[in-house]
């Protein structure tokens, strides 16, 4: 028997060419369970270009993985792809500036050059 | 764009001390370095606050202060130390850790953590408020805690504090730092990759702080951060600097294994094991008490982790490869859950029975590091090191609670000490330099330029399972040595067929190529040390050596590399405050 696939739909953005744009990968559903493991496999076996954060605590704890799936925000450490959902839609968090794909500004300071407008 | 075009025009950012990684080190360094004046600039590769192990500490802070147990004090806290570092650890700086450790407890309070207070047999309220649990081998009753969230609770009191010094402390998201420059023996600064530009930059500095972690994510299993991918000591390595230790890796012996997608997350902490949580293999036989009758479940870390590996390697483990841990006969078994939500959510939402969890040893905590004096220094002028990153603390095992006190003791020392480099000059980083370095990195792979086939990922699952396999909770000759030349294998695939992807901004296949050309370093160097190491003490067990050599390796390894060979010399451990008994051996 065939494995069955997951369509995961993917709201990305390319900064280099500032283009929104959405892409969708149909995974293997595999032993995967949480929404992270289908993000893991897009870029370790599909496609390395995709952005998300992947210096995470896998463990609910570094909150460093969210992300809107299906519209809500959530941690996609924690959120299970059911058994009956063939389909998730994955964005950026909203209200955050986006760097690229899903990865977004948490806050820390941007980097100026002293001399070149630096703030008082 | 290729590496190699990017040595043009990189911009610098100046600063009195360069602190890597913002876990409880890394923010303790730069608070206390910025209440020295330093000019500080935090940097980290992933976002301040949500970076690194410290936020998955999960329940105790070791710290001798007597509260719950009035017989406990700094002094117990040292002894228990060296005797469960299986006397490796540097007294020197376990002195410090126990006498700081309870002002540091504190100084989080102050910071927001919300300590448990004891609200039972009171006698001085002034003295006997901290609610501090046990935790063997502690003797007493030692670790103050806010439950199972403490890290996160340190962590996010810390990142607080660090923000009311805006003046004195800049923090950088998102930058890779790749390379510390050393000139006449003096740290120059860094260079770094800049995530979300592309953009190399340059970090010139009169001090830096590595304060970036273990490397757990050279293991298939671990409960570290992704990120923990032992960075720091490659670039100490890199630099000149010595690390110790680097041979013991501390495993914890209870994380899941089924279902795959929670693999190494840890599910019951060491309380449990006294309390009747009980392992059982394939056949129903509790193959703890068989050979521990007196103790069963109740023992140290490395004992449990290592008869649970070597159950299953026997053929004897459960249907996903691990044992069964079975809650049945925990006293208070509902209380315990309802307390201590975090290890037991996980089963619930992921629909495993929650009486009986698949279970096998999960890489913890890197024992070894950088080495580091009293001061946090290094043998490079101006490198310092605390945390994870540095070494010699915990010799050849490590105790509960013992690593986030580590990060803030040592934390706050190299702060100030690199603090005391605010007046010197700074240190340049030349251009020629900056190109060549450049060059070299741009010989090993080139985004996008379609010379090889293998990715970055694939090579690292490799490394990973070849490291849990052969180089993990049990090691021997044969295992070693297959691991060496596998490890060897990988390398040659990195240099010559590794294809990294072509984009600039958030390329995280670059970062991935760095990392792993870091950990092809690192477990190459903990094979050579584990292979050296011919007996088992402490998290370093030699099926083909299994005593303990006292005291033929009552000893320390340091490793260094010297024109690109890698050295490593075995040193006595120094005992200026507790003579080694003649026999240190535990099992």
């Amino acid at each position: 028997m065939n494995d069955p696939t997951v369509r995961v739909k993917i709201e990305r953005y390319d900064p280099e060419k500032k283009e929104h744009y959405l892409q969708t990968y149909e995974v293997p559903r595999g032993s995967k369970a949480r929404v992270l493991d289908f993000l893991n496999y897009i870029f370790e076996e599909l496609d390395p270009s995709l952005a998300y954060r992947r210096h995470l605590c896998k463990a609910r704890m570094c909150h460093g993985c969210l992300m809107m799936v299906n519209g809500k925000p959530r941690m996609v450490c924690w959120e299970v792809v059911s058994p009956e959902q063939n389909e998730i839609t994955l964005s950026p968090l909203r209200g955050r500036t986006v760097f690229k794909d899903l990865v977004v500004d948490f806050g820390g300071q941007e980097l100026e050059e002293p001399g070149e407008s630096s703030p008082p | 764009m290729r590496i190699n075009e990017m040595k043009k025009d990189f911009p610098k950012f100046p600063c009195d001390v360069l602190v890597i990684g913002t876990g409880a080190a890394g923010c303790a360094a730069a608070i206390t370095a910025a209440e020295k004046t330093a000019k500080v600039l935090l940097v980290n590769k992933g976002t301040f606050g949500r970076s690194g192990t410290t936020c998955l500490g999960s329940v105790v802070y070791a710290a001798g202060l007597g509260h719950t147990d009035e017989r406990d004090t700094p002094d117990c806290h040292f002894l228990d130390t060296i005797v469960e570092g299986r006397y490796l650890g540097n007294q020197e700086l376990v002195k410090i850790l126990a006498e700081e450790a309870p002002r540091t407890v504190y100084d989080l309070e102050r910071y927001g953590v919300s300590w448990y207070k004891r609200g039972e047999k009171i006698i001085d309220p002034s003295r006997y408020d901290y609610f501090q649990l046990p935790s063997p081998p502690h003797r007493y009753n030692r670790g103050v805690h806010q439950n199972e969230k403490t890290g996160q609770a340190i962590q996010k009191a810390l990142c607080k504090e660090v923000r009311k010094h805006s003046r004195g402390i800049r923090i950088a998201d998102d930058i890779y730092i790749w390379k510390v420059v050393v000139n006449d023996g003096r740290v120059q600064g860094a260079l770094g990759l800049d995530l979300r530009t592309g953009q190399i930059a340059a970090f010139p500095c009169k001090a830096l702080v590595i304060a970036s972690g273990g490397a757990g994510s050279s293991y298939k299993v671990t409960d570290m951060d992704t990120g923990a991918t032992g960075d720091g000591y490659a670039l100490a390595l890199d630099a000149g600097a010595e690390l110790i230790d680097m041979e013991f890796t501390q495993f914890f012996p209870t994380s899941f294994v089924h279902p795959e997608s929670l693999q190494g997350i840890i599910v019951a902490t060491s309380a449990l094991w006294t309390s009747g949580l009980k392992l059982y293999n394939k056949e129903n036989q509790r193959f703890m008490a068989r050979q521990f009758p007196s103790t069963g479940e109740n023992l140290p870390r490395d004992i449990l982790s290592r008869h649970i590996f070597m159950e299953i390697e026997a053929g004897r483990g459960t249907p996903h490869g691990g044992v069964w841990l079975d809650t049945s006969d925990i006293e208070n078994w509902e209380g315990v859950r309802k307390d201590r939500p975090r290890s037991y959510m996980w089963p619930e939402r992921f629909g495993v029975a929650a009486r009986r969890f698949e279970i096998a040893p999960t890489c913890h905590f890197t024992l070894g590091g950088i080495r580091i004096n009293e001061k946090c220094e290094t043998n490079i002028a101006g490198l310092y090191a605390a945390g994870e990153a540095a070494g010699g603390v915990h010799g050849a095992n490590r105790l509960a609670g013992n690593a986030l006190a580590e990060c803030t003791v040592f934390g706050q020392i190299a702060g100030k000490e690199a603090a005391g480099w605010r007046r010197e000059e700074m240190g340049g980083v030349d251009d020629s330099a900056v190109g060549q370095e450049i060059e070299k990195r741009a010989n090993l792979f080139q985004p996008g330029s379609g010379r090889g086939h293998i990715r970055s990922a694939t090579l690292v699952r490799k490394l990973r399972e070849i490291m849990y396999r052969d180089v993990g909770v049990v090691r021997d000759r044969n295992g070693l040595t297959r691991a060496r030349e596998e490890i060897a294998k990988l390398r040659e695939a990195a240099e010559n067929d590794l294809e990294v992807i072509p984009g600039k901004i958030f390329n995280y296949d670059q970062i991935h190529a760095f990392e792993l050309f870091n950990m092809l370093d690192l477990c190459q160097l903990v094979i050579q040390g584990a292979s050296r190491r011919e007996e088992s003490r402490g998290a370093h067990y030699r099926r083909d050596y299994p005593a303990t050599q006292d005291p033929k390796w009552l000893k320390n390894n340091v490793y260094r590399r010297r024109e690109g060979a890698l050295q490593i010399e075995t040193v006595d451990v120094k005992t200026p405050y507790v003579q080694i008994p003649e026999s240190s051996g535990h099992e």
